[in-house]
């Protein structure tokens, strides 16, 4: 025994070595495309949300759960990515849900028309954030292409080892730690661009859903059944990519169904007061942050109304914690308003930068 | 011993730090998805008042040859890097995608019945003209007609017995 010591020593001293390379290598998502921090960085808030958020850029864009608990007191976390599948949400939700106790989940239903894996870079993006767990390897597992293995997965280090000739003083800067990006999963944007005329909606050979989104989406609706956790499905509003008719017909029938809420804030524009000259960083695809407060405060007060949600703003055990968020959101509004003042956009895409 | 574990793990990591595709982060969402598809024989490249138009083909040229478009649309690209492009001309869309820095043809859509493809279909054609035109499908599918040709698909789809939309599209070879 005494003998072998000197080689576990090695053994281990070589593992801790790949650990630190595979720490190294990893993207840190600290300058853009920031999107990619936002999954990891919900570690370390889980807990006390009686709203929870899935789902795509719709979500993270649109909602802020800052101007939730400060207008009607609901603490909520969003935890979405770029082009989230509705088997990622499905996995993401059920690991949010060892630490959580919602009252409610809201999916945005955009990532219906997609029921099959679309691209490496944005199952990264999602994927690598997650902490190692069962819901992470079924969610690689559902979300895979072609080309793909498990074990890049699993060993990260055999994908991105090609960074070595890539790596840039970010990667040295975050080896340990990383600054938070998102407001309880919000991703903030101040800037504006007006919308563009859309193309018109190009006719499709088939609108039904396909049967892997759909069996996703009973999976998730089964998940909150099972909890007693109301779900909501929704399509946030944005004027482009199209939702089609026959997809909005779907879910209404969906949502008739199984008994659950389903909204679709496109038509209400108009009504939440959204006005895509000034409320749109990006042509009307996402709301800026002057969008996403309209529509919060709107798609609030529907919660309140229909869901029996606590007003927690003068709870002791939530009052400090979210002071201390609605600073940084504060902070990081200043700071991108002068970023726009003195440079006519925003540094970093708004993160603070590295 | 240790020398003989120190010299495998040093050659270890030079191993694992060879050459392979990086996963390179993108931008993230919104915007046509390019889709590719196998290859087969079929439909003439499209061409508009004698301008070519090819898949793949370098935009800026093109757009200098067509003028002013009678809108514009942009949204950064899901499915590649930089942003997908969509101008709309009077008789037809033309959509671009970047690639490496490079705005490329990604499709055109027919929007009338004033133009018409090479080979003579156009929007108002009755629907049995599209086989006798291009001939048996590349892909068999209810209510679409695909035709492949290098890096060209010829899309056409087919509703309540009119066609409906006829669209060419870049075939991605990945």
């Amino acid at each position: 025994m005494k003998r072998m010591m000197p080689q576990f020593a090695a053994l281990l001293l070589l593992l801790l070595m790949l650990a630190l390379l595979q720490q190294l290598l990893m993207p840190k998502y600290m300058s853009a495309p920031v999107e990619g921090a936002f999954i990891g960085e919900y570690y370390g808030k889980e807990g006390g949300h009686d709203v929870l958020f899935i789902g795509d850029s719709e979500v993270y864009s649109n909602f802020s759960p800052i101007r939730l608990w400060e207008s009607f007191g609901i603490p909520s976390y969003i935890r979405g990515s770029p082009q989230q599948l509705l088997w990622q949400s499905y996995y993401l939700l059920e690991e949010m849900l060892r630490k959580e106790e919602p009252q409610v989940v809201v999916l945005n239903v955009l990532a219906m028309r997609f029921s099959a894996p679309q691209r490496e870079a944005y199952n990264r993006m999602t994927l690598d954030g997650m902490r190692p767990s069962v819901h992470k390897w079924r969610a690689v597992k559902a979300s895979m292409l072609e080309g793909e293995h498990f074990a890049e997965y699993l060993f990260p280090l055999l994908r991105y080892r090609t960074r070595l000739n890539e790596l840039t003083p970010e990667d040295f800067h975050y080896l340990f730690r990383r600054d938070p990006v998102t407001h309880n999963g919000y991703y903030m944007r101040t800037d504006i661009r007006p919308a563009l005329p859309v193309p018109r909606p190009r006719p499709l050979p088939d609108y039904q859903f396909g049967s892997k989104a759909m069996r996703y989406l009973e999976k998730i609706t089964a998940l909150c059944s099972d909890r007693g956790i109301s779900l909501v499905l929704i399509k946030a509003p944005s004027l482009y990519p199209h939702w089609h008719a026959e997809w909005d017909r779907q879910m209404k029938e969906y949502a008739d169904l199984h008994g659950l809420v389903y909204i679709n804030f496109i038509p209400l524009a108009d009504e939440i007061g959204l006005d895509y000259e000034k409320d749109t960083y990006d042509g009307g695809l996402h709301l800026n942050l002057s969008g996403a407060e309209k529509l919060t405060d709107y798609f609030g007060a529907l919660l309140t109304a229909q869901f029996s949600l606590e007003d927690r703003r003068t709870d002791p055990a939530f009052l400090g914690l979210w002071k201390e968020k609605k600073a940084f959101y504060d902070e990081m509004q200043a700071r991108q308003v002068r970023d726009l003042e003195h440079f006519g956009s925003l540094v970093n895409e708004g993160a603070f930068s590295p | 011993m240790m020398l003989k574990i120190l010299c495998i793990s040093v050659l270890m990591l030079a191993l694992l730090t060879g050459c392979s595709a990086a996963v390179t982060p993108v931008k993230p969402p919104a915007g046509a998805d390019a889709l590719a598809a196998p290859l087969d024989a079929a439909p003439r490249a499209f061409a508009y008042n004698s301008i070519p138009i090819e898949m793949h083909a370098p935009a800026e040229p093109l757009l200098e040859a067509l003028g002013e478009p009678a809108a514009y649309f942009e949204a950064a690209s899901c499915a590649h890097q930089g942003m997908d492009r969509v101008y709309t001309y009077p008789d037809f869309e033309l959509h671009t995608y970047e690639s490496d820095g490079v705005e490329r043809v990604l499709a055109v859509i027919l929007l009338n019945d004033r133009i018409t493809t090479p080979e003579g279909l156009r929007l108002s054609s009755p629907p049995q003209d599209i086989q006798k035109r291009y001939g048996e499908p590349s892909q068999p599918m209810e209510g679409v007609y695909v035709y492949t040709h290098e890096n060209t698909r010829l899309s056409i789809l087919v509703r309540d017995n009119q066609i409906i939309e006829i669209a060419y599209m870049a075939v991605f070879h990945e």
